[in-house]
């Protein structure tokens, strides 16, 4: 299973033009990418159910699915813990429709029927003398289907939607193949229920808000700086990690006195889900 | 031109003035060569220390000539520079002229007058200007007399802005020290209302002395954020960046109380073996 190791900090509001002048100048990174994610959270209320029930349809299927051994990490892991999952569709044109309308629009049929990602992000490991403290590391996978077709498999898995909120985001890429993520939140959406998971055939399209008009979670933005270590082979796994820390300190050490990379509790990014939702 | 120091009817103390203005106004073009060629080089840009180290060099060489040029104002008023009678001014004409110009190139003159321009926006008197004394573009000599002639001032024409700025920044620490140091709120705090402020202090800050280790938490709780520019983050919301990463976890901003929210924490040593009790 790969691992996300990353760092983060906090850009506030006002110093986000210089943040992303500096980015784009430390990675040389032309264009920049300006993407609005709908992110949806899903967990199982029926916590008796273990696992993905539906892997041996999916082991069986002809052909078989591109996202297979993602399906068999998801399974062992929900085999052992419930957690909460994130879905995310990218809405990005949706969203410029909508600024452009000046109102909300309907999710177009592209953006319904194209590419969803369910991503879990396992608990982050626990602080380690041999990991610099501003870095983080947890387990993480990336599951890639249309649309229409991870929805049924998350149902029929016995997932359902908690809440969903959009997300802002810029990133870039630098030659080490790290991703800078300037980063920030809505949640005050239109509709403050949730769609449900699986679109009825008579249920009108998601309407994708006119993000002129929304106001952000919080007055800041977040920066990740994130790698992904590939968990294969597994013989030399430890050798990547190692790398990928020297990695990260080599950015925090060229950027010091610009971005001050925090340590945050772990605890705020538990995905652990006991069955309990709060009101 | 002159191909001696006895055609110049110079005194060998004087000629060696010349010859060290000369070598400074060297120095001075080198050290803005290599800078020149210093940020061409580096992308984006050198680093902070390299560009405060050559601000440092090209002060102090423009100090030195400065100085250089109040000691010998009288000579370099004195001396005018003249083609000695067997320069080929008829094939080198454009060379001759561009070594007797007095006035400054459109260019040059242009900078000139768009610094002083920001000295005047600045509220910078410019008749203690080096050159403004002039009042004119006619220049008599060359050289550039940074004295006032007047006052016989000294040498930085600056002395008095340099006396105000002290004494307004010692003002400022005096009043910081005797009265705001003492506010355990600020302004913007206190019309949003005390009550409203979350201090993580179970007493008030109003009604007793804190202790200082309590003064010491307090600022440990409340420097982070404000180091991290969200001094103003809404007390009354409490937002925190771990509400933010809960929101992306699990989807609401409902931390738990067990989540630390101190969101920079000391940098703890490496835990060694306590010390051998004495």
């Amino acid at each position: 299973m790969p691992v996300e190791v990353f760092l983060i900090t906090v850009v506030p509001a006002a110093d986000t033009t210089k943040a992303r002048s500096v980015l784009h100048g430390y990675t040389e990174t032309r264009p920049v990418t300006h993407r609005f994610t709908r992110v949806r959270h899903v967990r199982r209320l029926d916590q008796s159910i273990r696992g993905i029930p539906i892997l041996r349809s999916l082991q069986s299927s002809n052909p078989k699915p591109d996202s297979l051994a993602q399906w068999q990490d998801l399974h062992s892991t929900l085999s052992r813990q419930q957690y909460m999952l994130t879905e995310r569709v990218d809405i990005t044109q949706d969203a410029e429709a909508a600024v452009a309308a000046g109102q909300p629009v309907p999710m177009s049929e592209q953006t319904q029927k194209g590419e969803r990602i369910l991503r879990f992000n396992d608990f982050p490991d626990p602080p380690n003398p041999r990991v610099p403290q501003t870095v983080m590391q947890r387990k993480q996978i990336d599951i890639r289907e249309p649309g229409p077709l991870l929805e049924q498999h998350m149902a029929d898995s016995g997932f359902s939607v908690a809440n969903e909120y959009i997300e802002e985001t810029y990133h870039w890429w630098d030659n080490n193949n790290l991703e800078f993520v300037l980063w920030r939140q809505y949640n005050d959406l239109p509709n403050p229920t949730p769609a449900p998971l699986v679109q009825a055939p008579d249920q009108a399209n998601w309407m994708v808000p006119d993000m002129s008009k929304m106001e952000p979670v919080a007055p800041f933005w977040m920066l990740y700086v994130r790698a992904l270590v590939d968990a294969n082979p597994v013989d030399r796994m430890a050798e990547r990690m190692a790398e990928a820390h020297g990695r990260l300190g080599k950015v925090e050490k060229e950027l010091e006195g610009v971005f001050s990379f925090m340590v945050f509790d772990r605890r705020a990014l538990d995905t652990r889900y006991t069955g309990e939702d709060p009101e | 031109m002159a191909d001696g120091k006895d055609s110049l009817r110079l005194a060998p103390d004087e000629f060696k003035q010349l010859e060290v203005l000369r070598n400074r106004f060297h120095q001075l073009t080198h050290s803005l060569n290599s800078l020149f060629n210093d940020i061409q080089r580096s992308q984006p840009l050198p680093s902070q220390e390299s560009l405060t180290a050559s601000a440092a060099i090209l002060q102090k060489s423009l100090e030195t000539i400065q100085k250089l040029a109040d000691e010998n104002s009288d000579l370099f008023q004195r001396i005018v520079v003249h083609p000695s009678t067997n320069f080929p001014g008829r094939t080198q004409e454009h060379i001759l002229l561009q070594l007797l110009r007095k006035k400054l190139e459109p260019e040059v003159e242009s900078w000139v007058e768009d610094a002083r321009s920001v000295a005047r926006a600045s509220g910078l008197d410019p008749s203690k200007l080096a050159s403004a004394q002039q009042r004119s573009n006619d220049y008599d000599d060359d050289d550039d007399d940074y004295r006032d002639e007047e006052e016989d001032a000294p040498s930085d024409p600056f002395n008095e802005q340099w006396a105000d700025m002290f004494q307004v920044s010692m003002d400022s620490i005096r009043d910081y020290l005797m009265n705001q140091a003492n506010e355990p709120y600020t302004i913007a705090e206190r019309e949003m209302g005390i009550e409203n402020v979350r201090t993580g202090l179970k007493r008030s800050l109003e009604e007793e002395d804190s202790e200082e280790e309590d003064e010491d938490e307090d600022e440990d709780e409340d420097r982070p954020l404000a180091a991290a520019g969200l001094g103003n983050v809404n007390a009354a919301n409490l937002f925190h960046p771990e509400h933010v990463l809960w929101l992306a976890s699990r989807g609401n901003m409902k931390v738990p109380k067990n989540v630390d929210l101190e969101a920079i924490r000391k940098r703890e040593k490496p835990r060694g073996r306590p010390a051998p009790a004495q």
